[in-house]
């Protein structure tokens, strides 16, 4: 009797055993790519910052942090971070204040409510390169055309070209290209706030400018929390776009932080220092998310 | 439905001043897509004319069009190899993102080795919000030294690894809301994990496969940095790098230029009036998860 229920022990924890090596061997391939192509280059992007790699030769020296500290001192890289920090700042207000403004129009216009927001969706499914071109372009030849019809010097000399515009402009290239994305957000918000409240509203005699302020904006809390942060990580992200509409240009007026880490860690042969500025990225986004999170979830439960 | 007719009804009631926000909201949201519609536009006239035109007077429309531009630009950017590589890359790695991300949440969702499993899950989703860029020279020289640079399949293997954190992450979040019932029930049918997790399983979870499809696939079809650094032949390029080297190649042409994006761009436009639906839905979907 007792050898059978020994039997029957012995394959149970054999079955048992069995099943915990399938499991493992499922969840093996996605950890074995998260872990390659996710987790190692992050380490290595860690320890290659400390060094003096040039990315090419074989040899490199450990440096500890002394490639942190020159970035402080680096006007080449304090130029374009700040470049980075006004794209970021002025790109999330714009999206958001746009995307919701689409959201609106789209959700109370009488007629063709799903045909406006497809054709304003458009431009988020193109690729940001195609988009940079494209507008290079427009700038270059027909709003440079336009500015000399209206007699606005710095337009007619192609807006990309001034100083002290080329960021304005790339902000704004960026909205056209992804607001749709932040107003079908808005409108997944819009959609979940219960009817009843509204009826309430306009029982109490609150409409128009007030309803929005003190009713919908309120509620519209979480899909404003998503938008936000994701704008601001995006933005702090973004390369393509820029790259393809000013490269950088004039001079480094609008070169964007993703750029210097491209063209230090590639072009100017130094993958160390690259490495350095790409973890400095990750922390501002890190640090940027952590407080944006902290402040928009306790509004959301005030909002509740 | 219940909010439909409420709406209904208060739209029934036209007064005068509601009929005035009608025309503002109509009037302002055709400015919008006027101001979205425009560079289409631009698109399409310059991509019709001689290269001179396009160059002296873009906002015309030309009264000799040039389709034969078409013609030039499709054979220059050798459009059927172009398309062939992106087309290849994303399907085989979107197969790769489901095949496997899917079946990883599953057993993270539901093994009895909870602790183990959500370990494996944190560090899965700690991944997400790494930026490009910190990896970028450590990635470049790792796949340099698997021979994995300037060639297909790399990318496809790239992708792939890319995406785990934000579909593991997906996934797993629903795999969790599906009832225990289920899945004890054909347990005791005798099916094995295997079984189980495709006949019933996966079919559970195709509102959000289908998210994580959307979402992936735009983003690999339009990807552009690193195919940048990683595909230099010119007969592995995609439709970004095609797009970002036309414009190099043919230097002050304009026409052929617009007439390559038009190019690149339908089938973009075709996916996405067809998968409207759903690339909206994912959008909404896969954000308020994130």
């Amino acid at each position: 009797m007792a050898k059978i229920t020994d039997v029957y022990k012995m394959q149970t924890i054999k079955n048992k055993n069995k099943e915990a090596f399938i499991e493992l061997l499922l969840v093996l391939p996605a950890f074995a790519f998260y872990f390659v192509f996710v987790a190692y280059p992050l380490f290595g992007g860690i320890f290659y910052s400390m060094t003096d790699w040039d990315g090419v030769r074989k040899n490199l020296n450990f440096i500890g942090f002394q490639n942190y500290i020159k970035i402080f001192q680096d006007v080449y890289v304090l130029g374009p971070l700040k470049n980075t920090f006004i794209f970021a700042f002025f790109n999330t207000i714009l999206l958001n204040v746009l995307g919701l403004l689409m959201a609106l129009g789209a959700e109370n216009v009488r007629r063709g409510k799903n045909v406006f927001r497809a054709l304003l969706y458009i431009p988020c499914v193109l690729s940001a390169i195609l988009v940079g071109f494209v507008f290079n372009f427009i700038f270059d030849t027909p709003l440079a055309a336009l500015g000399n019809q209206l007699g606005i010097e710095v337009m007619a000399n192609n807006l990309l070209g001034s100083k002290s515009h080329a960021l304005a402009m790339g902000i704004l290239v960026s909205a056209w290209k992804s607001a749709g994305w932040y107003m079908v957000v808005y409108i997944a918000g819009l959609n979940n706030i219960d009817q009843a409240l509204y009826d309430a509203a306009t029982v109490d005699g609150v409409t128009g400018w007030k309803k929005f302020w003190y009713v919908t904006f309120p509620l519209l809390a979480p899909s404003f929390t998503i938008n936000m942060v994701l704008a601001a990580e995006r933005s702090f992200k973004e390369y393509d776009l820029m790259f393809a509409l000013t490269g950088g240009g004039p001079g480094r007026a609008s070169e964007l932080i993703s750029m210097t880490i491209y063209n230090e860690s590639f072009t100017n042969k130094r993958a160390g220092y690259g490495s350095a500025l790409g973890v400095i990225l990750f922390l501002i986004i890190l640090i940027i998310t952590l407080i944006q999170m902290k402040f928009l979830r306790k509004r959301e439960e005030n909002a509740l | 439905m219940r909010y439909n007719k409420n709406k209904e009804l208060t739209r029934n009631k036209t007064s005068p001043n509601r009929k005035l926000s009608d025309i503002f909201v109509t009037a302002v949201m055709v400015v919008f897509v006027l101001l979205i519609l425009y560079p289409f536009v631009i698109m399409l006239m310059v991509s019709l004319k001689d290269t001179k035109e396009a160059l002296i007077n873009p906002n015309s429309i030309t009264k000799v069009l040039h389709w034969e531009n078409y013609a030039k630009a499709w054979i220059s950017m050798d459009y059927p190899r172009v398309f062939g590589n992106t087309l290849y890359i994303t399907v085989i790695s979107l197969a790769g993102i489901i095949l496997f991300s899917g079946l990883c949440s599953y057993i993270i969702a539901w093994s009895t080795r909870k602790k183990f499993y959500n370990f494996i899950y944190l560090m899965f989703i700690s991944g997400i919000l790494i930026p490009f860029y910190t990896a970028l020279v450590p990635l470049t020289k790792l796949m340099t030294d698997l021979h994995l640079n300037n060639s297909i399949s790399g990318m496809i293997l790239y992708y792939i690894g890319r995406n785990m954190p934000m579909s593991v992450f997906l996934y797993t979040g629903f795999a969790r809301s599906v009832p225990v019932e289920i899945l004890e029930s054909s347990k005791i049918e005798g099916a094995n994990i295997w079984q189980v997790y495709w006949k019933i399983m996966f079919p559970i979870m195709k509102p959000i496969t289908s998210t994580i499809l959307v979402l992936d696939a735009l983003n690999i079809w339009n990807d552009y940095l690193f195919p940048k650094i990683m595909l230099t032949s010119k007969n592995l390029r995609t439709v970004t790098l095609a797009q970002a080297y036309f414009r190099g190649e043919n230097a002050g042409m304009m026409n052929l230029t617009f007439a390559a994006y038009i190019l690149t761009v339908i089938p973009v436009i075709i996916f996405y009036f067809t998968f409207q639906k759903y690339i909206v839905k994912g959008v909404a979907a896969g954000a308020v998860k994130g």
